[in-house]
């Protein structure tokens, strides 16, 4: 069953052409996309999770566009950036409030996620005192607030530890069984753990994507 | 040691001027075009009349240092400056040899400053302004560079958190109208409190001409243009902080309007002060029914700047250039007798279409520099 359309997808910079398709269709699952290094993959997600202007059409299976309906595809897309940047004097309480607000997630809903990633401990403090792998569980945290039909996770293993790969995988695992989300996942690391399969694998190389 | 001291040089006297360069001009703008060369002198014969009076350029030298001292140190924890720390494995007399030309370079506006201070109260006879002017420079010259090696030594040291801060963090969450005006308080007060300074000092030469004189409503349009478009530093700083520190924001399911309407929030509360002094010095042979539209024109002015912003990446200076131009236009329309109502309108709908036009289709790319969590800390 399809979940994300793509139709004439192409991003540039500066003249330069990243990334091209005409079309590509992404069933419902889970999806790992792969690629070398600057090929594109975090300018493909962060275009599909209206980080990024491109041209084209990005749609949900009922219609639901990026270009047309912004404000409730935004809702149902999450994305957990790779290397997550936040204003050091906030919190990681302030910035799950606010985005968790604006997902429609409720405080309780928030704090569920916040505990399964072990953020409470350090919520409190300034974001300018975490580590790489608290930044990156706080990051993580945000793409799984709300109800979004699909999470894009862009090198979620990087700088976690062991304990919070397992913490991820259960999260992944319990959002595919309980919520059907599908899930766009960027890793240099083998992704491991998830019970839910199948994993279709796209490689992103020379300017395109294609299902390998 | 002379390629330290030239790299130094490289990371903190020429950033430190680059990234306040808005706050310079500013200055330069206050004070070379308004003040002629007698008008200096007689200012700074008065301030070196009495130890009391010195106090004044004093405080404002003491204010410049810590705001240098305040970015040395954030710029000696930034991840590319770390290599810098390195230094504090040189003998004391030589990390002293090698911070002080660059301390001397950004000190120099105050060190100018003072050196004509000083001649002219040696002209004036006034020997003991000379000596206390000559001790505070020294001190602030030493307070620097003390502060600066400190840093060096001490840069594995804890960051403590204020009790009062751990507290507040623990019982409340900022809410998203907070996150730029703490940002530009911690970041750029001397940019926030420049641009306050002007626009109310404006503000306030302004409503107080029309105790002198009964001139029409023209007069107060003009000077609310300026006074509100001196803000475009702080929209700019506002757009760039959205779009570097709050880039995840985009992929929130917030709409245009709300967007814009948080936009409005943060520069109302920014306005409030020039809010206010419109409305306490609001000349009384005017018609009250311009009031609410001075509030209005106000905004309209920022949501213009701000949606413009939007249309194609832009540097503060051309910022700056086409601001002007925009204020020279107004200012016709003004003059012209155009309503100050028609104008608001005009401004805030070509502002807010410009925001809705562009600001999915808008790509921000980020100068490597500005891409650190530490400088705002």
């Amino acid at each position: 069953m399809i979940m994300l359309t793509i139709k004439n997808f192409s991003k540039s910079y500066y003249q330069e052409k990243i990334l091209s398709f005409p079309e590509l269709k992404i069933p419902k699952g889970i999806h790992w996309v792969k690629g070398e290094n600057g090929s594109g993959k975090t300018t493909f997600f962060k275009a599909l999770s209206g980080l990024l202007p491109y041209h084209g059409e990005i749609s949900f299976d009922d219609g639901i566009s990026l270009n047309n309906n912004p404000v409730h595809f935004r809702k149902l897309i999450n994305y957990g950036e790779a290397e997550p940047l936040y204003p050091g004097f906030l919190t990681a309480k302030d910035i799950i409030r606010f985005v968790g607000k604006t997902k429609g997630s409720s405080v309780s809903h928030q704090k569920k996620i916040t505990e399964h990633f072990e953020i409470p401990a350090f919520e409190e403090k300034s974001c300018q005192t975490y580590s790489s792998g608290m930044l990156k569980k706080l990051s993580l945290a945000l793409a799984f607030l709300g109800t979004p039909r699909c999470i894009i996770l862009d090198e979620p293993l990087i700088t976690l530890d062991e304990h919070a790969r397992c913490r991820l995988f259960d999260m992944i695992n319990d959002s595919i069984r309980k919520d059907g989300t599908s899930f766009l996942i960027s890793s240099h690391q083998v992704i491991e753990n998830i019970s839910i399969g199948p994993i279709n694998t796209y490689t992103i190389q020379d300017k395109t994507i294609t299902l390998a | 040691m002379k390629n330290i001291i030239l790299t130094l040089n490289r990371i903190f006297a020429l950033e430190f001027y680059r990234l306040n360069a808005a706050f310079f001009l500013v200055l330069i703008g206050l004070c070379a075009g308004f003040m002629s060369g007698v008008e200096h002198q007689a200012l700074a014969a008065y301030f070196t009349s009495s130890p009391f009076l010195l106090l004044v350029p004093v405080l404002c030298w003491f204010f410049y240092a810590g705001k240098v001292i305040s970015f040395n140190q954030k710029t000696s924890n930034l991840p590319e400056n770390i290599f810098i720390r390195d230094l504090f494995l040189l003998k004391r007399h030589i990390q002293w040899a090698t911070a002080l030309p660059f301390i001397l370079s950004e000190l120099m506006p105050i060190i100018l400053y003072s050196i004509f201070l000083a001649l002219v109260a040696i002209d004036k006879s006034m020997l003991w302004s000379v000596a206390l002017i000559s001790i505070v420079i020294i001190m602030i010259v030493l307070m620097t560079t003390i502060a600066f090696i400190r840093t060096l030594n001490h840069s594995l040291s804890e960051t403590k958190v204020w009790a009062l801060r751990h507290y507040l963090n623990s019982r409340f969450s900022r809410f998203h109208f907070q996150f730029f005006i703490e940002w530009i308080v911690r970041r750029d007060f001397a940019v926030l409190m420049g641009t306050k300074l002007f626009s109310c000092l404006l503000l306030l030469a302004i409503t107080n001409l029309y105790q002198t004189d009964r001139y029409d409503w023209r007069l107060l349009a003009m000077g609310l243009t300026i006074a509100f478009a001196g803000h475009l530093v702080l929209i700019f700083h506002f757009q760039r902080f959205e779009e570097i520190y709050l880039s995840f924001i985009r992929n929130l399911p917030l709409s245009i309007v709300k967007r814009l309407l948080n936009f409005i929030l943060v520069f109302t509360l920014i306005s409030l002060p020039d809010f206010g002094l419109i409305i306490r010095n609001f000349p009384s042979f005017l018609s009250t029914g311009i009031l609410p539209f001075t509030i209005v024109f106000g905004i309209s002015i920022f949501i213009l700047i701000y949606g413009y912003l939007y249309t194609s990446p832009v540097s503060l200076e051309k910022l700056i250039q086409r601001s002007f131009a925009l204020i020279i236009i107004i200012l016709i329309l003004i003059l012209f007798n155009i309503p100050l109502w028609v104008i608001s309108v005009v401004l805030l709908t070509t502002g807010s279409i410009l925001y809705k036009k562009h600001y999915y289709a808008f790509e921000f790319i980020a100068p490597l520099k500005s891409k650190n969590n530490s400088q705002d800390s």
